[in-house]
Parts: structure tokens; C-alpha cells; sequence
């Protein structure tokens, strides 16, 4: 009864223009004789974007069985450690790549992956490791990137440049080898009106520079191109 | 009002004074008698000055035992009073000398709460001791808190020796650091109840409201026989002071104004005692702040704009043997937080830091709004008070109130997303029961104490789509006595505090699965219960004071020697027991751990102080040893980014909240001269802290720089309109902190700095009316500046230079006299009154 009577108080203060909270003593003799309310506070308004899995799609360009590889933290941000699966491709092959980002802390698995599209114009995914791309220029590398998607596949190209979003690549493995692939998801929106996403940010990533925005997802999976 | 009109208001309001007598007139006397406003009891070792107009210098004198005092030697012609003491609210009067011999009666208000002379404390010498004991401690009122009106707490009390600031992310936020600690280890208390808020969050600033308070105190030192466990660290005490106890209606308009952050804000107080319902009074005040963002000399400190607003209400009756009061407050903040503070890759955190500069500042602006990331809090606080005097057994007081602290916290999400990404919900309800007994005759020996119990029941409410902190709910109650024998020049306190908790707290799924997975659940305590966990901790904690006062010479009655010596236990706060999360900002989780027990202290301090008519001087020393002293420290992680955790923003380190041996230990020197036939005075002070981790022999983290504060200034002479007027300049200088622990900072710590002030001031004081004007300026070299103590230092730079404006006007009426007394009055006082002997 205790509890039920402070949450319905709390329910009461949370539900109550800003102006009539000023008479919250005369509210709180009223929640004095009310035991009634619900048993929880809750008011869904917690809606979040949280990322607790990202799963990378390797599709064959002849055709051929998707692969798919994916980094899955079950318990968030809490203490305990994620794992990601190691990529495994062969050499030769050309892969449409595409990325599907999740919140698997709910009940049903949210896909976060199209909040991101609606939102092209301030994200950007880079990939860097041992591939050479527009983000990364390795002396030697075990793949070669292309942006296959740009901002306008999903909307309309409202603000500077048509630039790719990232969440679609072509991918070529080049060289047979170990290595290691690292995908970054910048979120990157307008500061003041000024857009923070522009088409040097690969280029910057490549030669060593701190970008704007900030880091949504940074993971690193290990890479094995094994010859055919 | 415009000033130019209140400023001839306050001139017209004064006659001209007469043309300067010969010397050889003045052979007149002023006598007076200063009591107490209620209880009517002389007030010794009150200090009472004396200006004359067109005359520079003061005349400084004190009150003897029977709250006499006199000065000779004087011309006819008005003079100037102002009384001064720590337990009371300042008083002025003018006075008319005619050269022969003048008495008069002044009464002063109280700042503590009434006492029955059962209970009343001789006050030895006057010079404290009241409510601090045998702790080292320092005030803030009066016209030194009216200049830092419109401050939030932790910069109101950023002057005073050994407080530092921790500084949060957002606009002015901060919280207070007592000799090197803060949060967990301090406690606030708003006239007498302990204040209730989400104080674990290194970036959550105190939800109190420093302009309601007319008397800001710092206990330096081990509190936590009189306050609680958790004031192992220290004390800051916010007291109003009590509700009229004349009939009368005193009120108080300020306003405030600065260019950086550029904004303002005013406040207004009113208290009402009608003659009608003698006893009756009632208090309303309200105040609104609001500014843009804060600029750093070279760019704009993006989205640190803030507004806070609070609201109150008093309503007491007060009378002898009985008083009564019901109060609310409210508290309003939303506060931006810094666009520079952004969630990157460990190298890009490293070049940022190496940068010294946010890598978007150019886009930065100065703005009033406020976007994401920012904080929103509602704070809720209802009370009742009461004081019964129980005849010959002595006094009680009792205080119920209830707290409800309503965060918010909206990072930086996809546009999609509405509402808060944290809610946090803190209710707690406390009862606060203390016995004063009747003073005990004990040989030589007058004894005085007080018996205490509290009870205490709070919950908390977290929602988040990420595990932080859990839900709790936790009873705690706690006895106390503190007893206090007094005899000539010695003073002795003993403490004996008895305080436990019974901690429930209910744990999500995940939460749970994760905690038990990375095994940092206390099996014993910790069981499953429905789809999460279910913990439940007793806690038991006795804490010990044993201090002196002394006053060592009979020749030098102005010096003090206070002592203490103290065992404190410290019950664990939630975080250090159950955080599971990612610190917001910051590249790291954080983790507490169930099993951690009580924290104990073994300190002791002694502090030196000499407070005569022209010189203050203050030496304070302080060592404490902390058993199993709750530290935040890297932990390495198994796993595949073994030592690191794998997130999906990257591997981060993961601190763990984990016992350790610390010592601490310190100093603080305070001086302030006064020139005795020069219109100049110097104050200053430093403050020295270290920390030691004893277990990994390296410093400890988040110790505060040694500090030294130097200000000079020049007062104006008094003139038919002013009085106290002043120009000053001083300095701040903050050394580097050398010892940190190399493994645990995230950046190196900054440099030296030096921060340039100065400052004006007057008051322009009639019988019924002060009007304060003060000019301050900060940090005028504009100078780029970090702290090591400021969560900032890791993104950007402080503030630049900035000016302050601040405009107070303080009105009393007296009510219930029929006219002619009311004029009567008039000629003599504003809160006093004065009989003319010729």
C-alpha cells in the first residue's frame, strides 16, 4: 500500500502541467488518501536506439549461399564483454555487403538499420582494417571497398553533397590472409545548422584525423580470406 | 524601479550630516547592549562597528559576557552601527551622538532555530562553536553570500579554503569537494533535512537552491556523530533563517546580471508576522535564472545554456514553549550539456585531447537554447518542523519531509527517438527526532547534548533501455548523542552515532544475467526472483567523535583551538554496490560490486584560528586513514578484447568500484587584515590536499590542486549616501596537480593558472532599506584555462572573462504599532532601538 501510494503521487506530479506543480503540497495531501494507482510508473517514453547487435551479409556476386557475421552484445552496456564471429571469405569473390544494426535488448529485436537510412544525411559508415577504400589505404590489404548506396537511395538529397550512407558495399577479396575488419557508424547531426557530414571524412579517417559526430558503433571483427 | 530613482530614494531617505566638530568636542560615549530577538538573552562576543560620516576608518569593539559594549572618545553627530555575529542576522543602525553618553538597545534576529534557556549554549568569547562544535568550518552570509547570488552551489562556495569544485559537463554545474571529497562522502543539508538526489553521478550537480538560504556553512571535516555516515567527508549546511518573530514584513529583491555566460536572473523574498496573529508568520520566495551558453576565450562552449527556477513557501508559528512550521520548495533546472562532450574512438579521444580544441568548435555558438544532450530535474521537497520545550528535560525537534527528485537525462539520438533516454525517480520520506536536554551542572563542569533518531525510507525508480543502476528501496534509521561539557576556556565534545540500513534492491533480467555472468553478485544476499534478481544488504555503521575547543590564553581571548578526533563508517551508495553501465561521455564501463562492505575513516584535524578586530588568521591540518576506501578502478575484462570488454562502440575499459587503503591529508591557511588606520585590507587563504592509494602506493584521482586566493581591498569612506563601498583585486592560482595515478587519468593533467578579479561594491543603507550594488569581474586576463578537477578539461577549455552585476534591495517594516510609535521607531533604528541618556 505504501508503494502503491508514492507511485501514484509520482504518476500524479509526472501527468501535471508545469504550472500546477507549484501546488504540489496540496497534491500530496490528496495522494495521502489514494491507494489505488498502478503498480508501476511506467510511461514508455524510454525510447531508445540502442545497438546491441550488427550483423554484416556477404552476398556473392555469382550468386551462391549469403554469408552472414555478426557482433552480438546480449546484456548492452553492461560489464559483460560482446563477441564478434570471425568473417571468412574467399579469395576472388565479389561481395554486395549490406548492414543490418539491432537492438536485441527487447522483446521483439528492434532494427535500428531504418532510423539510420531515414536519417542518411547524418550518418556515414566507414570501413577501415586491412581493405583498401575510401576510409583506408593500407600498403597491403586482404579486400577493396566501394560505397554501393547513396544518401538519395533513401530520401531525398536535402543538404550538401549526394554522399553514401554506408550501409551497402561492394566488396572484393583480393588477397588470401588473415586480418581484421573494423566498422565504424559515425552519427554525424547538423551542429547549429551547420552539417558535420562531408565527403573528406573517409579521406580523414584514412590519414589519421579525429572526425566530428560521435562513435554509434566501432567494432572489429577478425578476417580470414582463404583461397578458393 | 530605475536605479537613478532608487538611488535618489535612498538619498533623500538620509538628512545631511552636520559640519565635523572640533576634536575637543568629543569627549562623548556610545554604550549599548546587544540581546536576542525571542528569548532575549545578551548576546557576548558580538562585534560591533562604528563609522562615522566624512570620517575614515572604523572603530571596532565586542561584546563582554553581559552583552555590553562601549566607545569612547566620540563627537556628536551620527554615526553609523553595524553588528556582526556568526548566529545572527547582521543588524545597522544610525545613531545621533550629543556628546554626552548614549545607550542603546540592539536586538538581533537569529539564524538557528529558537532555543528554551534550558538549553541555551553559553557561547564562550562569542566566538562560535554554536553549531560546529570542535569542527573546523566556515560561513558564508550577509553581504559576502549576497555577491554570489545567482551562483549555483558549488561556485557559492568555491571561495572558501579546502572547497573545491567538481565541475560537470554542462553550463555552471558543479558539485562541491570538501578537502578532496565529494558526492558519496558529503552531505548537504537545506535547514536541517538532508537533501536527497541522484548524488552518485559524478556530473549530477546538488538540486538546492543557495538563495534560499541566508547562511551558507562548510563543516570541513568528519560530521557524521551529528549528521550521518555519509558526511564522512564533510558538510554543507543551506540554513534560512527562522521567520519573523516581531510583527513585521521584511522582504528582499535582488537581480543579477553577467555577460558570460550572458544572462540574468532575479529573485524575491517575502516574510509576513501580522500583529493581528502574533506568533503567526509566513515566508514566500521565488527566483528565476536563465543564460545562454559559456564562452571560453576562443570559442563558444556549444549547448551549455541553462534555466533553473525555485519556488517556496514557509508558514510557522513560533512562541515560547512551542513552535510550528509547514514548508515546500521546488526546484526547476534544465541544463545543456557541452556539444564538445561526444562519444568517440579511444584514439580520437586521445588526439582530442592532444588537440586542446573540440574538433567541430568552429560550428560552436553562444545560444539561449537548450538541445540534446541535457539534464531536466524537478525537485520536490515538503516539510514540518516542530520544537516542543518539555519543561525540565529540555527541548524537543522534530522534522518529517519528503523529497522527490524527478531526473531526466535526453542524450544524443536519431530524430525518431522522443523522451529521455534515463528517468530517474528518488523518493524519500525522513523523520529527524532530536532531544536538546537541559543544560547538567557537573561540578565545574556545565554539561549540554543532544539525543537524536532518525528513520529514513527511500525508492528509487530507474527506467532505461540500458542497465545503470537498479531499483531500490532501503529503511535506514540511526541514534546518535552528542554530548558537550563546557567550563571557563574549554570546551569538550564526545559523539557516539549508531546508524543502519536494510538495502533492497530488484535487478532486471539482464541486469541480473549480466552481473551473475561476470560473477560480481553477492551469492549470499543475491537470489533470483521472477525474470531478474532480488538483493537484499544489511549494513551496520557506528561512528565516534571525541573533540576540544580551547581558548589556550587568558591574555589572547581571541584565539581558538579546536580539535577532533573521529572513526566514521560510511554505508556503500548504490552505484559502488550495482552500477552496470557505460558512463555517459566517457570511454568506460562502470561497475560496482555487491559484495563491498562498509567504508571506515580514522582521522583527526586541529585547527588554529586568532579572529581579533583587525586581523583573522586560520591554520587548519587534517589526516584521515580509510579503511577499505571505495575506489573507481580499471579492472581487466576476459573475453575476446581481453583486458578490455567488447561493446558495439568499441572495446572500453571497465572500472570497477573496489576497496582500497587511502589516506588523506591536508592543510588550509585563511588570513584577513584589515589596516587599522588604513582604508585597506588583504584577505587570502590556501588549500593543500593529498591523496594516497596505500594498497598500489600511487596517488589517489580527483584530488584538487593546491590553491592560493589573494584579494586586496580599498575601502571608500563613508559618505552621506554609501557606506561600505570598496574596490578590490585579487587573484586565484591554481598549481598543476603532479601526483595523479598515470594508470587511471585519461588525459594529462593541465597546467598551472592564474585567474585575474576585481570587484566594486557599496551599500546604501536607511533606517528600513539596504540597497547592494556590486560589480564583479572574472578571470579579466581572459585566460584559456583547464581544471584538473572539471570533467570538462578532457574536451575543452573553462570560461573566459566575464562581468557581474548584482542589485539587492532588503525592506523591513515593523507592524502593529500605532503611528506614533512607528515614528518613533523610525528616528531610532532599523532593527534596533535606541534610548537617549543626555
Amino acid at each position: 500500500m505504501f508503494r502503491h501510494m508514492q507511485m501514484s503521487c509520482v504518476s500524479a506530479l509526472r501527468a501535471t502541467p508545469r504550472i500546477a506543480k507549484i501546488a504540489l503540497l496540496a497534491l500530496l495531501v490528496s495522494c495521502a488518501g489514494d491507494d489505488h494507482g498502478d503498480d508501476h510508473g511506467d510511461d514508455h517514453n524510454h525510447d531508445n536506439e540502442i545497438i546491441s547487435r550488427v550483423v554484416l551479409t556477404f552476398t556473392p556476386e555469382g550468386g551462391g549461399e549469403a554469408l552472414s557475421f555478426s557482433f552480438d552484445d546480449p546484456d548492452g552496456d553492461g560489464g559483460a564483454s560482446g563477441v564478434s564471429e570471425q568473417i571468412e571469405l574467399t579469395e576472388g569473390s565479389t561481395y554486395a555487403l549490406a548492414l543490418t544494426f539491432e537492438n536485441a535488448l527487447t522483446d521483439p529485436t528492434e532494427d535500428i538499420t531504418a532510423d539510420i537510412e531515414a536519417e542518411a544525411e547524418a550518418h556515414f559508415i566507414l570501413l577501415t582494417g586491412d581493405l583498401s577504400g575510401p576510409a583506408s589505404t593500407p600498403t597491403t590489404s586482404l579486400l577493396s571497398q566501394a560505397y554501393a548506396d547513396l544518401e538519395s537511395d533513401y530520401g531525398a538529397n536535402a543538404v550538401g553533397e549526394d554522399l553514401p550512407l554506408g550501409i551497402r558495399h561492394t566488396i572484393t577479396a583480393t588477397t588470401a590472409g588473415s586480418g581484421s575488419l573494423r566498422v565504424m557508424l559515425r552519427h554525424l547531426p547538423e551542429v547549429n545548422g551547420q552539417p558535420q557530414k562531408t565527403a573528406s571524412l573517409p579521406a580523414d579517417l584514412a590519414a589519421g584525423l579525429d572526425l566530428p559526430g560521435s562513435v554509434d558503433v566501432d567494432l572489429t571483427f577478425d578476417l580470414v580470406v582463404s583461397s578458393p | 524601479m530605475h536605479l537613478a530613482a532608487l538611488l535618489t530614494w535612498a538619498l533623500n531617505a538620509e538628512a545631511a550630516p552636520p559640519p565635523p566638530p572640533d576634536a575637543a568636542e568629543c569627549v562623548g560615549s556610545w554604550e549599548a547592549s546587544v540581546v536576542e530577538v525571542g528569548t532575549g538573552e545578551p548576546l557576548p562576543g558580538v562585534r560591533v562597528e562604528l563609522t562615522r560620516a566624512g570620517v575614515r576608518g572604523v572603530l571596532t569593539a565586542r561584546t563582554d559576557a553581559e552583552g555590553q559594549v562601549r566607545i569612547e572618545a566620540l563627537c556628536p553627530g551620527d554615526v553609523r552601527i553595524t553588528v556582526n555575529d556568526e548566529e545572527h542576522a547582521e543588524a545597522r543602525l544610525k545613531v545621533t551622538l550629543d556628546g554626552g553618553e548614549t545607550t542603546t538597545e540592539i536586538a538581533l534576529d537569529p539564524l538557528h532555530a529558537r532555543h528554551g534557556p534550558l538549553v541555551r549554549q553559553v557561547v564562550i568569547g562569542g566566538h562560535g562553536g554554536h553549531q560546529t562544535g570542535s569542527s573546523a568550518s566556515e560561513s558564508l552570509a550577509g553581504d559576502a553570500l549576497a555577491r554570489t547570488r545567482g551562483k549555483g552551489l558549488a561556485d557559492t562556495l568555491s571561495e572558501m579554503a579546502g572547497v573545491s569544485t567538481l565541475r560537470g559537463s554542462a553550463g555552471g554545474m558543479g558539485k562541491p569537494m570538501i578537502r578532496g571529497h565529494q558526492g558519496r562522502r558529503t552531505m548537504i543539508l537545506v535547514d536541517g533535512i538532508r537533501h536527497e538526489g541522484q548524488d552518485w553521478g559524478i556530473d549530477h550537480a546538488p538540486e538546492v537552491d543557495p538563495q534560499a538560504a541566508d547562511r551558507l556553512t562548510v563543516i570541513k571535516g568528519a560530521g557524521t556523530t551529528r549528521f550521518g555516515a555519509k558526511a564522512l567527508g564533510g558538510v554543507v549546511m543551506l540554513q534560512s533563517r527562522p521567520l519573523p518573530q516581531r510583527p513585521s514584513v521584511r522582504s528582499e529583491v535582488s537581480t543579477f546580471g553577467g555577460s558570460n555566460p550572458l544572462g540574468g536572473g532575479g529573485a524575491a523574498r517575502v516574510e509576513i508576522a501580522p500583529p493581528r496573529a502574533r506568533g503567526f508568520a509566513i515566508r514566500v520566495e521565488g527566483n528565476v535564472n536563465r543564460h545562454r551558453a559559456i564562452v571560453t576565450p576562443t570559442y563558444a562552449l556549444d549547448n551549455t545554456g541553462s534555466l533553473t527556477w525555485n519556488a517556496g513557501t514557509l508558514l510557522g508559528y513560533s512562541s515560547d514553549a512551542f513552535d510550528l512550521g509547514v514548508g515546500y520548495r521546488l526546484m526547476r533546472s534544465k541544463g545543456g550539456i557541452c556539444a564538445c562532450l561526444r562519444i568517440s574512438t579511444p584514439e580520437e579521444f586521445e588526439q582530442s585531447v592532444a588537440r586542446g580544441r573540440p574538433v567541430d568548435a568552429d560550428a560552436y555558438r553562444a545560444d539561449f537554447a537548450i538541445e540534446r544532450p541535457r539534464q531536466e530535474i524537478w525537485h520536490h521537497l515538503a516539510y514540518l518542523n516542530t520544537r516542543v520545550r518539555l519543561g525540565r528535560l529540555g527541548e524537543l525537534h522534530g522534522i518529517y519531509s519528503f523529497q522527490y527528485n524527478d531526473r531526466e537525462e535526453y542524450g544524443v539520438v536519431r530524430e525518431t527517438v522522443v523522451g529521455p533516454q534515463l528517468t530517474f525517480g528518488l523518493a524519500t520520506h525522513a523523520v529527524d527526532l532530536r532531544l536538546e536536554h537541559a543544560r547538567l551542572e557537573v561540578g565545574r563542569w556545565s554539561q549540554f547534548g543532544t539525543l537524536g533518531a532518525n528513520f529514513n525510507h527511500q525508492s528509487n525508480d530507474f527506467e532505461a533501455a540500458s542497465t545503470l543502476i537498479p531499483d531500490y528501496k532501503h529503511n535506514s534509521w540511526a541514534l546518535y548523542n552528542v554530548e558537550r561539557l563546557t567550563r571557563d576556556r574549554v570546551e569538550l565534545e564526545i559523539g557516539v552515532r549508531y546508524e543502519g540500513m536494510v538495502r533492497d534492491t530488484t535487478l532486471s533480467e539482464r541486469d541480473y544475467l549480466g552481473q551473475v555472468a561476470s560473477d560480481r553478485l553477492d551469492t549470499e544476499a543475491c537470489a533470483a526472483e521472477g525474470s531478474g534478481g532480488a538483493c537484499q544488504h544489511p549494513f551496520h555503521a557506528v561512528s565516534g567523535t571525541l573533540g576540544a575547543l580551547l581558548w589556550p590564553s587568558v591574555r589572547l581571548p581571541e584565539m581558538t583551538w579546536r580539535s577532533q578526533l573521529h572513526s566514521s563508517a560510511r554505508i556503500p551508495s548504490i552505484d559502488e554496490q550495482f552500477m552496470n553501465g557505460a558512463a555517459p561521455s566517457f570511454p568506460i564501463l562502470g561497475v560496482g560490486s555487491s559484495t563491498i562492505g562498509i567504508e571506515r575513516s580514522w582521522g583527526g584535524e586541529s585547527t588554529l584560528a586568532y579572529d581579533g578586530d583587525w586581523l583573522f588568521l586560520e591554520a587548519a591540518g587534517y589526516a584521515s586513514f580509510i579503511d577499505d576506501y571505495i575506489y573507481f578502478v580499471p579492472q581487466p575484462q576476459q573475453g575476446q578484447c581481453a583486458p578490455l570488454s567488447c561493446t558495439t562502440r568499441g572495446p572500453l575499459p571497465v572500472f570497477a568500484f573496489t576497496p582500497t587503503d587511502a589516506l588523506f591529508g591536508g592543510g588550509e591557511l585563511r588570513f584577513d587584515v584589515k589596516a587599522p588606520r588604513l582604508p585597506l585590507s588583504i584577505a587570502g587563504s590556501a588549500s593543500w590536499v593529498r591523496g594516497q592509494n596505500l594498497v598500489d602506493r600511487e596517488p589517489l584521482a580527483l584530488v584538487p590542486a593546491d590553491r592560493y586566493v589573494a584579494t586586496g581591498r580599498y575601502h571608500l569612506p563613508e559618505s552621506r549616501v554609501s557606506s561600505r563601498a570598496y574596490l578590490e583585486l585579487g587573484g586565484t592560482l591554481v598549481a598543476r596537480q603532479r601526483r595523479t595515478p598515470l594508470e587511471i587519468e585519461f588525459a594529462p593533467p593541465p597546467p598551472l593558472y592564474f585567474l585575474l578579479g576585481a570587484g566594486a561594491g557599496a551599500e546604501f543603507a536607511t533606517e528600513r532599506r539596504v540597497v547592494r550594488l556590486s560589480v564583479v569581474g572574472n578571470n579579466l586576463l581572459n585566460q584559456r584555462y583547464r581544471d584538473y578537477t572539471s570533467l570538462l578539461r578532457y574536451f575543452a577549455d573553462e570560461a573566459g572573462w566575464s562581468v557581474q552585476l548584482r542589485l539587492s534591495i532588503d525592506l523591513d517594516v515593523e507592524l502593529g504599532e500605532s503611528s506614533g510609535e512607528v515614528a518613533q521607531r523610525r528616528r531610532r533604528g532599523r532593527l534596533g532601538s535606541s534610548r537617549q541618556r543626555g
